[in-house]
Parts: C-alpha cells; structure tokens; sequence
C-alpha cells in the first residue's frame, strides 16, 4: 500500500514538473531569453496583409493579331488601314488578316467597377515611318445592354441627360456618362492612369460585357518588323 | 492491476505532454517568427478576359493563354522594430505567378504595396486554376 502511494506521488510530481516547465516555456518561450540579453522587446504592433480591391489585365495585342502583310505602295497607296471589325482594302493592304472581333472583358467580381485603359506605345512609336499616316486608336462598345451604367444606375446612353426615358438623368451622385467611352476611334492613351472607359462596370451576369476594338493604319515607309502593343485594363471597385 | 493502470494512464499523459512541447519548441525555434497567412488564388483560363475585384481571395479573374492579369496587396507593419516579409507562392498557378518583391522589408509603421502578375503559358486548357500564396512575417535580425 505504501508503495503504491509512492508510485502514485512520484506520478503526480512528474506531471506537474511536465505542466510547469511547458507553462514556463510557453509564458516566457525564446522571446525571454532575447529579453535577459537586453535586447528591447515591443511588440505592441500588427503585421497585416490587405488585398486591394483592383485588378488589371494587361493583353498583349497578339490577343488581336492582324498578321503579317505590308503596304501596298506600287500604286501610291501612303497607308493601310486594318481594324478588328473587319476592315482590310486589299487595295491598300497586302496579306494582313481580316480580323473580326474585340477584346471583350467581363466583370466576374460581386461589386460595381470603373475601367481604365492604358496603351503602352502611341502611333507614331508603334509603326514608324512617316508620323502623318501612323494611327492607333481604340473604340470601345457593349458586349451586353446595360453593362455600363451612370452613378444612378442610368444606362444606354452617351450623354448625361437622356430626355428619352432610359434613366441616364442628371442628378446628385451621377458619376460618369452612361455608357462606354469612347464611342468612336480614338487615338490611344499613353499618359497615366488612361481612359476611364466605364465609370460603372456591372457585375450582373447578363449585363457584364464590354469590348475593346483596335484600328491602326500602317505608313507606306514603317520599317519591318513585329509591333506589338500592350494594353493594360483596370479595373477599381465604386 | 489498478494503481498500475493509473501509472500507466499518468504516464502516457506525460508521454503525450512531452512530445506537445516538443513539437510547440521545434515550431517556435525561429525567436523572429511573427506569423504567417495563407491567401487562396485562382485564374480562369477562358477565350476572353474578366476582372474580379472581391477581396476575400486573390482572383485574377479570367484570362486567355499569353495574357496576363495583375492583382495588388499592401503589406502593413505597425511594430516598432523591422519586419522581413517573405512570400511564396505554391499549387498550380505556381510556376505562372511572380511577385514585384519575394521578400518584403517592412521599417515601423511602414506599408508597402506588392503587385503579382499571373502569366497564362501559350495552349494552356481552358479552365479554372487555384493556388496560394503564403506570407511569413519575421522580425528582421540585425
């Protein structure tokens, strides 16, 4: 019985010498002994990360590639004009491919965004040659009704007071026009943050498409070689 | 047989105890270590492009092959001594993401702004793909 109870006690010692050296260890842990060299400890502080709440997507051009071809000089022509609806005077251009189509974007988020487009490079950088017959301009459109929408939630129209009844009114809180900009072709921006396309970007899944069309016009004297541009799209939450 | 239980009970319980402290000093060996975060990420390998701006993953939206689609987050360190922020970057997006810095030098009070581009590779399926990034935060050693 005796021995029992010895057993029992040298159990019970050892236990609490586990707990109490774990609970010295975890209290005071490594930061103690860097505490008894002196080193000054605050760690009153945080460490965060913070995810904003934009994204950009950068496409490269080749997204839309018009080929390889050249201007046809032999009966004066001083440029050629492609564009990705389809544009190509055979007259004018030799071999570059017939592109139709644009470079559609989505708004896959939960919340509403305003879009900026950036070109890396303007016209005359672009091509080359003679700067007069250098263009490189961007249009841009509703993939679906509604996409684009005014601060109020008006919608289908380009200028701010739509007499029409489509709800694109004047009023306080409006921000922006009540569609895509631009609606025609428009040299590229190259100047920081770039063109704000849409100021409200709808994430409703049968209202959340917009497209980007490219127009560019290739003077007779460009030298050869690849051009490539680079457009960067981004997108900021309201 | 029944003190002999209760030993044994004891026992296992120290047994048991013990490797926790074991395992809890391996863990905090490093006297730098802070903390750490994982953050989940995923692209849409589509034929078209599409933003999501939610804040409650990394998603870099959709993006076709040989496009690229850029998400940004801010690293904040309101200690009053330095901080090392290390990131990495692991699963299938892995080999397609790159950080601005892989390593974050954070002074006190400072906040610093980390961009990671994900570069879709030429005839990549479509599809959706995840991955995540994880940050350790370290007491800079001087």
């Amino acid at each position: 019985m005796k021995n029992n109870t010895t057993l029992l006690a040298l159990a019970f010692v050892l236990l609490s010498v586990t707990f109490a050296s774990q609970y010295v260890l975890i209290t005071y842990g490594p930061q103690g002994i860097v505490q008894i060299t002196g080193a000054p400890i605050t760690d009153t502080g945080t460490v965060t990360f913070t995810l904003e709440s934009t994204g950009s997507i950068r496409f490269a051009v080749a997204t839309l590639n018009f080929g390889t071809g050249k201007v046809n000089v032999s009966v004066g022509n001083t440029e050629c004009i492609l564009d990705s609806n389809g544009t190509n005077d055979s007259n004018k251009c030799i071999n570059f491919t017939r592109l139709f189509g644009n470079l559609s974007l989505e708004n896959d988020g939960s919340t509403n965004v305003s879009v900026q487009l950036l070109s890396d490079v303007a016209a005359a950088a672009f091509f080359g040659g003679n700067p007069a017959f250098a263009r490189f301009r961007w249009n841009t459109i509703l993939n679906e009704t509604g996409s684009c929408r005014n601060g109020t939630g008006g919608y289908n129209s380009s200028t701010w007071n739509d007499a029409t009844g489509l709800k694109c009114a004047v009023g306080a809180g409006v921000i922006g026009n009540c569609t895509v900009n631009p609606m025609n072709w428009t040299d590229v921006n190259t100047t920081s943050a770039g063109t704000t396309i849409c100021a409200v970007f709808t994430p409703d899944a049968a209202n959340d498409s917009i497209g980007i069309e490219l127009n560019i016009s290739i003077p007779f004297d460009a030298p050869a070689g690849v051009k490539t541009a680079t457009l960067t799209a981004t997108a900021t939450s309201n | 047989m029944k003190l002999l239980s209760i030993v044994v009970l004891i026992l296992g319980i120290i047994a048991l105890t013990s490797v926790l402290t074991v395992y809890w000093q391996i863990r905090q060996q490093d006297p730098t270590f802070l903390k750490e975060e994982f953050i989940p990420m995923d692209v849409k390998v589509e034929d078209h492009f599409g933003f999501n701006t939610d804040t409650d993953a990394i998603h870099f939206g959709k993006v076709p092959p040989q496009n690229e689609a850029i998400k940004s987050f801010n690293l904040t360190n309101t200690y009053q001594f330095a901080v090392v922020a290390e990131l990495s970057i692991h699963g299938a997006i892995a080999p397609w993401v790159s950080a601005t810095e892989n390593t974050v030098y954070l002074e006190p009070n400072m906040q610093k702004k980390v961009n990671l581009t994900v570069t879709i590779p030429d005839a990549t399926p479509y599809g959706q793909y995840y991955g995540t990034l994880r940050v350790v935060f370290r007491r800079d050693s001087p």
